[in-house]
């Protein structure tokens, strides 16, 4: 069964304003994430962002992946298969 | 008209604020490892409405969760290391590369230090091998000099044997070796099991290979099976006997010889009934070259339902069993020998003791008591000679000079007189003088005639030819009776051996022809016997002549 995604597209945006954005994103779906009943997306043009959000991510006990597509990053968070 | 919203400037209370929010947010930020808010970027207002404090304490917060959670994990992980480490039979200690030890196992103390010195913080060669400067083997030093899994076996340790295992554990950042799990495993009482079993297992093999040697060297036929008769393994005295290839190893006896073999019936008999040993005689081959074999069967022990089987004992009986066939049937014939003549002898004389009879009937009756009383004296004096021969007993001869003639003329008559069906011819080149024992010879002569008018019952010419020269005279005696098979002739001189032992009209022991046979050799001579069946047969023999005149 497919886990339902939502995306948010933070291209143009720096950072931290897009660290920011994505931990509000994240802190409000904490449950729903642990439980892996959804999926965020995080689409970013800033380099930075793809080190920031993650580390934050994995210290939340969650999963992230990032991979490049042209000039945008594509940041995937879920929550952890254990 | 409405007049343009011109911004508010702060006031320096406000601006101090916003600073501090600024500087609060770039700390926290800082914390999670980001830049500093950009004042262009993000405005007051925007600052205000985003909300970064409330959004990284939320974040620190689920942080600190998983940080609980996850040291919660650690904790548990922990205490069951450490379960699995006491459990362990092994003695198990974490040292870092200086040899001070962090962490152990209760085996560790109970291995290496009975004296309950402090584990953790002592070095490894302080608790293990005492020895400071250059250890015997050292795991550890090997471990951080090559890096990677060190096993030592059969080091002795305090009187004991260890096998030594010897792991490094990396810094998962930098790669750098941080400890080293050193693994001891007492094997002392594997070690000395080890070497009771090798010891065992020579002493099985040489018990085999003795078994073995034993096994082929045996004359008797040895054979081992299971319990489906399967040959496992047997001996060439066996394979000989029962006339089956070596190669049958593995074979059933089912399958090598047919129904009429009691073999394994005998051995599953004995399977059923529960007993250990049992035997049975069996035939291999036809009826002309029959051996008869004696089997004593054993059954070996089980130590599981499956296992077991028979260890069979042969041997050739055919012999044994003929001999014993054979005095079965000279009692039965010895004692027809002797009821004949004795029926004679009381009839006649209780005819006397009961009746008066003129002197010439009387003297009739005498003579026949007398002739079978001679009769059985004949047949006691062949039982006597017969006796003397198995003892191995020398015969006494008194040789003397003595004409062949004379010794015909003390056998022909008789049976010439009491045999009218059978004519004796005589063929003497010249009359030899015989160094023979005269008594003996007569007896000879008495046998071979004696035996050519038994075994010609329809009559015919016996003939008696004599050649020979001038250091032995030959004589042969022809009869044209019956005859013998090659088989017959071959078995003639045995003990108690009656050619037509079936022909039961044809009386006799049994023994005449191994009396004549010894008393001929005794005299330095030779006895061939050439026979065809329905044609006849010839005795030749030899006897010593002598230059000397007879008595």
């Amino acid at each position: 069964m497919n886990t339902p995604t939502c995306e948010f597209d933070l291209r143009g945006q720096v950072c931290p304003s897009t660290l920011l954005t994505a931990l509000r994103e994240i802190n409000l779906r904490q449950s729903e994430l642990k439980e892996r009943r959804i999926v965020l997306i995080f689409l970013t043009d800033n380099r930075h962002a793809t080190v920031t959000v993650p580390q934050a991510v994995i210290n939340m006990g969650l999963h992230c992946e990032v991979v490049k597509t042209d000039n945008t990053y594509q940041i995937t968070v879920e929550g952890n298969n254990d | 008209m409405t007049s343009p919203v011109i911004p508010q400037q702060p006031s320096p209370v406000e601006e101090r604020a916003y600073h501090y929010i600024r500087s609060k947010v770039d700390q926290l930020l800082d914390t999670i490892g980001t830049l500093p808010l950009n004042p262009d970027e993000l405005d007051n207002e925007a600052l205000i409405s985003l909300d970064p404090i409330g959004i990284v304490s939320e974040s620190f917060k689920h942080i600190l969760a998983h940080l609980e959670e996850t040291n919660q994990r650690l904790t548990l992980a922990h205490d069951e290391i450490h379960a699995i480490l006491n459990a362990v039979g092994a003695a198990i200690m974490v040292v870092d590369p200086t040899g001070r030890i962090v962490a152990g196992n209760n085996k560790v103390n109970e291995f290496f230090n009975p004296g309950g010195l402090p584990l953790i913080g002592s070095f490894c060669h302080e608790i293990v091998c005492h020895e400071k400067d250059s250890p015997p083997v050292c795991v550890l030093q090997n471990v951080l000099a090559n890096d990677q899994v060190e096993q030592r076996n059969e080091v002795t340790l305090n009187g004991r044997c260890y096998e030594v295992i010897g792991t490094a554990i990396h810094d998962h950042k930098n790669k750098q070796l941080t400890h080293v799990i050193i693994l001891y495993s007492d094997i002392t009482a594997r070690i000395s099991n080890e070497q009771a079993l090798r010891q065992a297992l020579e002493t099985t093999n040489e018990t085999k290979e003795r078994i073995k040697a034993i096994f082929s060297a045996s004359g008797d036929g040895l054979l081992v099976t299971d319990l489906d008769g399967r040959i496992a393994l047997m001996n060439h005295a066996a394979a000989e006997l029962l006339r089956i290839p070596l190669t049958s190893q593995g074979k059933t006896l089912d399958q090598l010889f047919d129904h009429r073999n009691r073999l394994w019936p005998a051995c599953l008999e004995l399977i059923d009934s529960g007993k250990t040993l049992g035997s049975v005689d069996i035939s291999i081959g036809t009826d002309k070259d029959e051996t008869v074999l004696a089997t004593k069967i054993s059954l070996l022990p089980r130590s599981t339902p499956q296992s077991g089987g028979t260890v069979i004992a042969l041997r050739d009986v055919t012999r044994e069993r003929t001999i014993e066939r054979m005095k079965s049937e000279f009692v039965s014939t010895a004692a027809h020998e002797f009821r004949t003549p004795l029926t004679a002898i009381i009839g006649f004389s209780e005819l006397m003791l009961n009746d008066e009879f003129p002197r010439d009937e009387q003297h009739e009756f005498l003579t026949m008591i007398h002739d079978k009383a001679q009769s059985l004296s004949h047949l006691v004096n062949n039982l006597l000679d017969i006796s003397r021969i198995e003892a191995g007993e020398k015969l006494s001869l008194k040789k003397t000079p003595t004409a062949l003639q004379f010794l015909l003329d003390r056998t022909i008559p008789g049976f010439a007189k009491s045999s009218t069906q059978h004519q004796f011819v005589t063929e003497l080149a010249d009359d030899p003088i015989l160094d023979v024992d005269a008594e003996a010879i007569i007896q000879v002569l008495e046998n071979i005639l004696g035996n050519a008018v038994k075994y010609s019952p329809a009559g015919g010419t016996i003939r008696i030819v004599c050649t020979g020269d001038k250091d032995q005279c030959q004589i042969a005696v022809h009869d044209q009776g019956i005859g013998m098979t090659e088989e017959q002739v071959a078995r003639v001189f045995d003990k108690f051996y009656r050619g037509s032992a079936l022909h039961t009209s044809i009386g006799g022991t049994g023994l005449g022809m191994t009396i004549v046979k010894h008393f001929i050799e005794e005299h330095g001579g030779e006895i061939n016997i050439s026979s065809k069946p329905g044609i006849g047969t010839c005795v030749c023999f030899t006897l010593p002549v002598t230059r000397e005149t007879s008595c």
